[in-house]
């Protein structure tokens, strides 16, 4: 996968020439987000959600011949479709790495993401109502996150699912590609998955700073709040059990999701499940009792 | 008012001073956030596992950076 990030990230860069200062700020913003000063760095982080790998391990478990410019288009078409996604939300949330002056870009990596496919699909190929329904269905997660006060499980997947859609445009590519529609249904319920795990993982990492914005509703916390006892607070169950409870749910998500891996995404998916997992139980061990020593406060604390 | 507990655990983790604070002088840092030091919470403070506590600080900023 490096090699086709590489050969992504040189595409853009030859792509990106002719408007010098476009360039300049889009690899600026890029390099602020890579933990290092390559910007395809950023990349080639290890992902709870593997957008850039899954549509390739996806190809090799439907026994797909080795296709590599395809594979090749599907990387750079879903960088750029990520950083369209990615720009646009920092922008919209103040973040500083995102300077509104880059929202120009944000036409380029759009054009970049689709004009990618239209070397594999004809204009009326039934592809592209696919991809019109997918990119929009991330439009509509932002819409339906936003107006909920508290997340059941059942709207968590759902939420989850149009979230994750973008990520099954290049899988759908490499379906219809092989000529294998019947395998879609099984290929997007996976993406549906592991949309659910990212997700969750997200929330689970994230619940303290989601705790402190009032506005923000997740699953986790939502279930924290069913769960707690009454008299107890939210944060106090938290770090008494809840992230704890929240790592086994996950893990799981990932223990169902094994026995399906290497059918749907061959020996890399079935690896990448592996190595989340464990990172997941190294990360959480070396939390827990912390947590727990914190939570012993809470009987105590007069707040 | 008195400190919520979320407002506690948040500073705890993001306030390196006050959680030293917390563990070697208890009854000054809870002075400095408007809890009266009453035995019983001094000698809970006292009570618990802080090494466990400073890991957490170190090791959240590790996991809060994984990317989904």
């Amino acid at each position: 996968m490096t090699l086709r990030i590489d050969a992504a990230f040189a595409r853009m860069d030859a792509r990106l020439r002719a408007t010098p200062e476009l360039r300049r700020r889009v690899f600026e913003w890029l390099a602020r987000l890579s933990p290092t000063a390559d910007p395809a760095d950023y990349f080639r982080q290890p992902r709870t959600l593997p957008i850039l790998s899954l549509p390739e391990w996806v190809g090799h478990g439907l026994g797909a011949a080795a296709d590599a410019a395809f594979y090749d288009d599907l990387t750079y078409s879903t960088i750029a479709g990520y950083c369209h996604i990615r720009l646009l939300d920092d922008v919209m949330d103040g973040d500083p790495a995102a300077d509104p002056m880059l929202l120009p870009a944000a036409g380029f990596f759009h054009a970049e993401f689709q004009q990618s496919y239209a070397t594999y699909f004809e204009p009326r190929h039934p592809f592209w109502e696919w991809f019109t329904s997918l990119w929009f269905g991330a439009i509509q997660a932002t819409i339906a996150d936003a107006r909920l006060g508290t997340i059941t499980l059942e709207q968590f997947q759902e939420i989850s699912a149009l979230k994750v859609s973008p990520a099954k445009i290049p899988v759908v590519a490499t379906c219809l590609r092989h000529g294998r529609p019947e395998a879609l249904p099984a290929r997007l319920d996976l993406c549906d998955r592991l949309g659910c795990i990212a997700q969750m993982t997200d929330d689970l990492f994230d619940w303290q700073d989601d705790l402190e914005h009032p506005g923000r509703t997740t699953y986790f916390l939502s279930e924290a709040e069913r769960r707690r006892d009454r008299a107890e607070p939210l944060a106090a169950w938290i770090l008494r059990e809840g992230f704890a409870w929240g790592v086994e749910t996950i893990q799981s998500w990932y223990d169902a999701l094994r026995d399906d891996a290497a059918a749907l995404g061959g020996d890399g998916l079935a690896r990448h499940l592996n190595e989340e997992a464990a990172a997941l139980t190294d990360r959480a061990t070396r939390l827990i009792p912390g947590y727990r020593a914190l939570a012993s406060l809470a009987g105590v604390w007069p707040g | 008012m008195a400190m919520k507990f979320e407002e506690l655990v948040s500073k705890v983790m993001k306030d390196a001073t006050f959680r030293d604070n917390l563990e070697k002088h208890p009854d000054k840092a809870l002075e400095s956030v408007g809890i009266t030091a009453t035995p019983e919470l001094v000698q809970s403070l006292k009570a618990v596992d802080w090494p466990s506590i400073h890991k957490v600080n170190s090791n959240y900023k590790a996991a809060a950076g994984i990317s989904t």
